[in-house]
């Protein structure tokens, strides 16, 4: 059982890691593309700013997820090393914890946004507004894993 | 009062060990759920909406592709050339690899704008190789924390991109306001190297020929023009910031799969991913500042401000000095973000007001800040190197005191002569 959850975990992390990847290359193939079209074809697409700015809002929510499944981050760690294991793991889990909760409200209450902007269409590509408002939801339920996996790790760690 | 909780809050948690963005974003979270016991409560949706339409701008796009710009650069090593030129060019003067660190800086700046990417690629190239010559670690690590604070300074600037998007100021105005301060930071870091390693003794390298500086200069000439291409493509009207950073990009694909030829499509996918991921960290950053700038202007902060700095004086020198203290003081305790997001949008005004140029305020408020990198206990320039080198950072704080004094001592000229911003953009625009 661990071995199938190892591997999906595996699996899961590069499908994000690479997804990213690949959308970072598009994003800027549609912008040099977009650079090219205007001195070379005379004519600059129409959805040279949204299609862009949309593949951004979903290459930072997938690729903040691969940051916390790889514990890439910006913090000071000084005060945690300091500390005992015992206090380690429960300042640990305490922020696992408030980061969690967090992060079911911004899920819960993204909710009526997606669904009030399904509703609408964006101007140039017609595509339904809720395409930018998704990556932070499932963003959100991506990172939720990672930090349940963080936390069992710690938990683990301290047992170990 | 909620306020102050929720800077507590904000403090608590990042001194916990927690990731800043987590701990900005939770700062607000505690706000807002706080506000549901008061008169007025903040919806939590608007958290939620904030979260996505803060980060839904073109010019914000720039800052991936700048990142993706640098890690490009280390892959087809570009970093290393430029080193490689750098040393040539002054690695005899006293101070020998310490001031090939000042300069390499200067130089990868140019392409990658970000002081953390810069003192990371440098910082593993340099820092062994000092170590081997007999620096001692925590000066090897010092000088690299130090000179990577050019990075945001010397166009392209991810920094001067977030504040151009939140005061409205012209990007090419800020890269051409960038390029003389940034001279004068390394200028001043060249000299401190120069002198405290005379004095100590450290040693310098063999003196180049003048083919080997040719064949240096050779090899790193095309990355040298990167930094024309970005922003004269923006000076000259031909691209948007955004269209350059892709530019960018575009230039070192070219020189790394066609010119140098070391560079594979798999390499470009991690470097992408890469890029990807150490954007979004920043990213996140960014949208958890804007709505908590956006509760500080809810609580006023911005009026408070003012009106305690004129208790205190209303001339415009003073009020200068003040800021900067303030700024200063933040910087040694939060991350540049969120500083940015909260001052930027109630400073620019107050000073535009009081005849201050913007574009100078802009670069005076950047290198500001990045002394704040520098500077204990969260300064993040000191953490990278310390991560590298493994050397405790109060050691490399401690080897860092001087160049701290200089980057002060080219603040405060910043701050009060408009000419070193000035000049180069009105060469160019109307500067405001």
């Amino acid at each position: 059982m661990r071995h199938v959850l190892d591997k999906a975990d595996r699996a899961l992390e590069g499908a994000l890691y690479y997804g990213s990847a690949l959308l970072m290359l598009g994003m800027t193939g549609v912008i040099l593309y977009t650079v090219v079209a205007r001195y070379f074809f005379n004519s600059s697409p129409i959805w040279a700013e949204e299609v862009p700015r949309v593949i951004f809002l979903w290459v930072t929510y997938l690729a903040v997820a691969v940051a916390v499944r790889r514990g890439q981050s910006l913090r000071i760690t000084f005060l945690l090393e300091k500390m005992p294991p015992v206090a380690r793991l429960l300042t640990e889990t305490f922020m696992h914890l408030a980061i969690l909760v967090m992060l079911g409200f911004l899920v819960w209450h993204n909710r009526p946004v997606i669904e009030l902007n399904s509703q609408t269409k964006m101007l140039a590509t017609q595509w339904a507004d809720s395409v930018r408002y998704w990556p932070l939801t499932v963003g959100c339920v991506l990172i939720g894993v990672y930090q349940l996996r963080l936390l069992v790790r710690s938990i683990r760690d301290y047992r170990a | 009062m909620m306020l102050a909780a929720m800077v507590v809050v904000l403090l608590f948690f990042t001194l916990l060990g927690m990731d800043i963005a987590w701990s900005i974003a939770l700062a607000c979270f505690f706000y807002i759920g706080l506000s549901q016991f008061g008169d007025n409560p903040t919806a939590f949706a608007l958290f939620s909406q904030q979260m996505t339409v803060g980060l839904d701008s073109f010019v914000l796009v720039a800052i991936p592709l700048f990142i993706f710009a640098g890690e490009l650069m280390n892959l087809c090593g570009v970093t290393q050339r430029l080193v490689r030129f750098a040393e040539t060019m002054v690695g005899h003067f006293h101070g020998g690899l310490a001031n090939v660190g000042v300069v390499s800086n200067f130089l990868v700046s140019g392409i990658s704008g970000s002081s953390i990417a810069d003192a990371a690629a440098t910082g593993t190239v340099l820092v062994p190789e000092m170590k081997k010559r007999g620096f001692p670690e925590e000066f090897a690590c010092a000088v690299i924390a130090c000179a990577s604070t050019v990075g945001p300074i010397v166009p392209p600037s991810i920094v001067f991109l977030l504040i151009a998007s939140i005061v409205n100021l012209s990007v090419g105005q800020l890269f051409l306001a960038g390029v003389v301060p940034g001279i004068m930071m390394s200028t001043a870091m060249f000299i401190v190297t120069w002198y405290v390693c005379k004095k100590r003794g450290y040693p310098r390298e063999a003196r180049a020929s003048g083919p080997q500086r040719v064949g240096a200069l050779k090899d790193a000439i095309l990355a040298l023009i990167a930094p024309a291409v970005i922003v004269g493509s923006i000076v000259a009207g031909i691209a948007t910031p955004t269209e350059s950073a892709a530019i960018a990009v575009g230039y070192t694909l070219f020189l790394g799969l066609f010119v140098y030829r070391n560079t594979k499509f798999k390499e470009i996918l991690e470097a992408a991913g890469s890029a990807a991921v150490a954007s979004a960290l920043v990213m996140l950053t960014v949208a958890a500042s804007q709505i908590f700038a956006w509760l500080t202007v809810q609580e006023r902060l911005g009026e408070f401000l003012i009106k305690s700095m004129l208790a205190i004086s209303t001339n415009v020198y003073v009020v200068l000095l003040l800021i900067n203290v303030l700024m200063l003081v933040l910087g040694m305790f939060m991350e540049l973000v969120p500083i940015i997001f909260i001052l930027a949008p109630i400073i620019f005004p107050w000073l535009r007001e009081m005849g201050v140029s913007e574009i100078q305020f802009a670069v005076a408020m950047t290198i500001n800040l990045m002394i704040g990198n520098i500077t204990p206990p969260i300064g993040l320039n000191l953490m990278v190197l310390s991560a590298i080198a493994r050397v405790d950072v109060w050691k490399i704080t401690r080897a860092a005191y001087p160049y701290a004094w200089a980057l002060v001592a080219v603040l405060l000229l910043i701050t009060y002569i408009p000419f070193f911003t000035t000049w180069l953009p009105s060469l160019f625009y109307t500067v405001k």
